[in-house]
């Protein structure tokens, strides 16, 4: 899935240890998230949120033809 | 190997403190293990004069000695750690960290399916020589398959 965690968090001026201190996770299921190569679970994702004060589906992008829908 | 010995729930220093302990207890445990290991062949041999098997008597020596110096090293490393605050914290973080968590499943159901693959062909061949162990190894399959098959009828009704 892709996300715009990197977009939202040099905006917010953080650097990637700082976000992942922030949200409780290590920098480089940060740096997975960005890339893309790893799904967030809700837990996260609201954590990600209320860090980024924004909705989830403004993080997260949702692809209905990549999830077959 | 985080999936398989070392997955805590603490969203606090102080809980992760507890789930350190709980584990330096453990390894108190485990060394008392590799000590019984040392200490019943020597003591089979030394009292009861047992006729233990040359190559068996060393690999119980073996087997004993590795997990003692094992649950002396990492008790020790675990000591240090509750005396560190931003190693626990750090720690903590990568004890719970989910895709960790996540990495360590996906290798542990890899190792599974290894398992199961090779029990089985060890499990074929062995039946050619030897029916005692052919069995045992039969037993040791179906006692994997049976724990799967509880575990996922219990987390089945918990989740």
């Amino acid at each position: 899935m892709q996300t715009r965690i990197q977009e939202l968090r040099k905006a917010k001026k953080v650097t990637q240890s700082e976000l992942a201190d922030a949200v409780g996770v290590t920098r480089q299921t940060i740096i997975s998230l960005e890339a893309g190569k790893y799904n967030a679970s809700l837990i996260l994702a609201h954590k990600l949120a209320q860090f980024f004060e924004v909705p989830i589906e403004e993080i997260f992008i949702f692809d209905k033809e990549e999830e077959n829908l | 190997m985080r999936g398989i010995f070392c997955y805590a729930v603490a969203n606090t220093n102080e809980e992760y403190r507890k789930v350190v302990k709980n584990r330096m207890t453990l390894f108190v445990l485990m060394a008392l293990a590799g000590a019984l290991a040392i200490a019943a062949p020597l003591l089979l041999d030394h009292f009861w004069k047992n006729d233990i098997k040359e190559g068996l008597f060393d690999i119980y020596i073996g087997f004993g000695s590795g997990l003692l110096a094992i649950s002396v090293i990492f008790w020790f490393m675990h000591w240090r750690l509750l005396r560190n605050e931003n190693k626990l914290k750090e720690e903590r973080i990568k004890s719970n960290d989910e895709r960790l968590v996540e990495i360590g499943n996906r290798s542990l159901r890899f190792a599974s399916n290894m398992m199961i693959a090779s029990m089985y062909i060890t499990t074929l061949i062995v039946g050619l020589y030897n029916t005692i162990l052919f069995i045992i190894l039969l037993i040791n399959m179906c006692v994997l398959l049976l724990a799967y098959a509880g575990a996922y009828r219990y987390y089945l009704r918990k989740m």
